[in-house]
């Protein structure tokens, strides 16, 4: 990257951190066997996977058996859920699920709800946040699993996981979070946290795309989705990405040993960014405030432009972030989070997320502000819906009203 | 598929925007399909039977911003009957095709073209 980029879209993805590189080399093409093989190519490799395990499960204070590597949050996100559907006992077929989940899950749970599970979707309050009672009141004889994003993937709010999975555990009920962001970011001990599974990612902290792994804790049934051989303690099969496996316990070891200092700079880019944004005019910030917000997670709306022409010429002056408008996707909804949280359509379709890194800087907070200002004045400058000129327009399906020019 | 430089061109320097003092017609255009909520005020001002100039302002994604730039050029000097049928196709043809999901964006910019010479000629 020149030093001209501005690269906040950290959420989408990391740049790879040199040291996880390094790591990765030599299983691409000295210790390239199949962890399967019983040569010393195969015990190579799989001990490379079996250390990853290791890694991985001390930094969640879990034993190495109920750690399953996969290819992504996602495949981990599915394999939780629809694992503990498939097992599910008798009489157990009701879900919990919150509105602001990421895609991987509600649309798991949505395909459930087609095939006989009754599916709970449980609000949100204004910041993004479950409440543990609205849990308690959703629970059933027959409820078999909740699930929530720990870290929110848009607003950033970060669940109390102690709160919610005490909930679950004191009703019988199985918790699975979905950690692919919060995960190096936030501690995570199994050993106090009464989480039954968790799903979680590599390319969020500095770590390959491509894989994943999953923490299921001892005891819970979750069945395979896919048939093949007996890789991953009989629940995953296929060949180990071993490069990408070797990578991700890099990248977490990284990020856990670093996390309070990385998190404590990461807080201080968010708030500087969070609190410069907000002197634009009409705006306003998307999520909660203070600890209980991802370190590297601003989503701001910008009243009455749209949020895929901020982002488009935001690009071209080389800052990179994300948008929940409804023209950033091919479907034209905007972000469910945003919709779940209260915006209306037009807030959510004019919010930005800016997500940091430890590699970001506070000079690109302060550019990124002079570029989004001057951003916001060009836009807003050609629209004829700010509120002095604003004219109410109401229709349905892709239609229009019409006023002669004397009426407008 | 990626965005020509036509379009870029006329997102990040879109022509004739702003309000026209001197329109004969104007027309407010929303786009409630799925979930995108684009408004576009277009104003078209005429000379006899062709149109002489068009103006334009939009809350609204770079598709819908380069879709009315390129339109608002385009149409400028045509008879009113054929601004009358104009078609959101058109415009993707002179921006070097656009993606599929800023086929909304050039339908719209056409739309409200279509529905500003409608109230002219049931004002004329």
């Amino acid at each position: 990257m020149d030093n001209k980029t501005i690269y906040f879209d950290n959420m989408d993805s990391t740049q790879m951190l040199e040291p996880v590189f390094d790591a990765m080399k030599p299983y691409f093409m000295e210790k390239f066997g199949n962890p399967a093989s019983l040569h010393q190519f195969g015990l190579d490799a799989e001990d490379a996977v079996t250390e990853s395990r290791e890694k991985i499960a001390g930094l969640l204070r879990a034993n190495p058996e109920e750690i399953v590597f996969s290819g992504s949050a996602t495949e981990s996100n599915n394999s939780a859920i629809f694992g503990v559907a498939h097992e599910a006992p008798k009489g157990k077929h009701h879900l919990i699920v919150s509105k602001v989940e990421h895609h991987a899950v509600l649309n798991v749970m949505k395909l459930l709800a087609k095939k006989g599970f009754e599916v709970t979707f449980l609000n949100v309050n204004r910041e993004g946040f479950v409440d543990p009672d609205d849990l308690k009141k959703a629970i059933r004889p027959d409820t078999l699993l909740f699930s929530v994003v720990h870290g929110n993937h848009v607003i950033g709010t970060v669940q109390d996981l102690k709160a919610l999975g005490g909930v679950c555990r004191d009703s019988g009920v199985l918790f699975h979070t979905d950690a692919a962001q919060s995960f190096g970011k936030t501690p995570i001990n199994v050993q106090e946290l009464p989480v039954d599974l968790i799903s979680m990612n590599a390319h969020k902290m500095h770590g390959p795309k491509g894989v994943g792994a999953l923490y299921i804790r001892k005891g819970v049934k979750v069945g395979r989705l896919m048939e093949g051989g007996p890789q991953e303690n009989n629940r995953r099969p296929g060949t180990e990405n071993v490069p990408a496996i070797v990578g991700m316990a890099k990248a977490a070891e990284i990020s856990i040993e670093n996390l309070e200092k990385d998190n404590a700079y990461m807080i201080k880019l968010r708030d500087r960014l969070i609190g410069k944004m907000l002197e634009i005019p009409d705006t306003h910030l998307n999520g909660p405030r203070g600890e209980n917000r991802m370190p590297n997670n601003a989503n701001i709306t910008f009243l009455y432009i749209e949020g895929e022409a901020i982002l488009m010429h935001l690009s071209m002056r080389g800052v990179y972030v994300s948008s929940g408008s409804a023209c950033s996707s091919i479907a034209l909804m905007p972000s469910n989070v945003l919709t779940a949280i209260g915006l209306k359509h037009e807030e959510a379709h004019g919010s930005i997320r800016f997500s940091f890194s430890k590699l970001n800087t506070l000079d690109e907070v302060d550019r990124a502000v002079d570029h989004m200002k001057a951003v916001a004045e060009q836009l807003r400058a050609m629209s004829a819906f700010v509120p002095s000129k604003h004219s109410e327009i109401t229709g349905a399906g892709q239609t229009f009203y019409k006023k002669k020019k004397n009426e407008l | 598929m990626r965005y020509s430089a036509e379009y870029m061109k006329h997102f990040s320097s879109p022509q004739n925007i702003g309000e026209m003092e001197d329109a004969d017609s104007t027309a407010d255009v929303l786009h409630t399909g799925g979930g995108c909520l684009d408004k576009i005020r277009i104003f078209v001002k005429r000379n006899g039977d062709k149109v002489s100039k068009i103006n334009y302002q939009c809350r609204a994604c770079s598709g819908t911003i380069a879709a009315c730039s390129a339109m608002s050029e385009m149409v400028v000097g045509m008879s009113l009957t054929d601004a009358g049928q104009f078609q959101g196709n058109q415009i993707a043809e002179f921006l070097g095709g656009v993606p599929d999901k800023k086929q909304h964006s050039v339908d719209l910019a056409a739309e409200a073209l279509r529905n500003a010479i409608d109230n002219l000629t049931e004002t004329s």
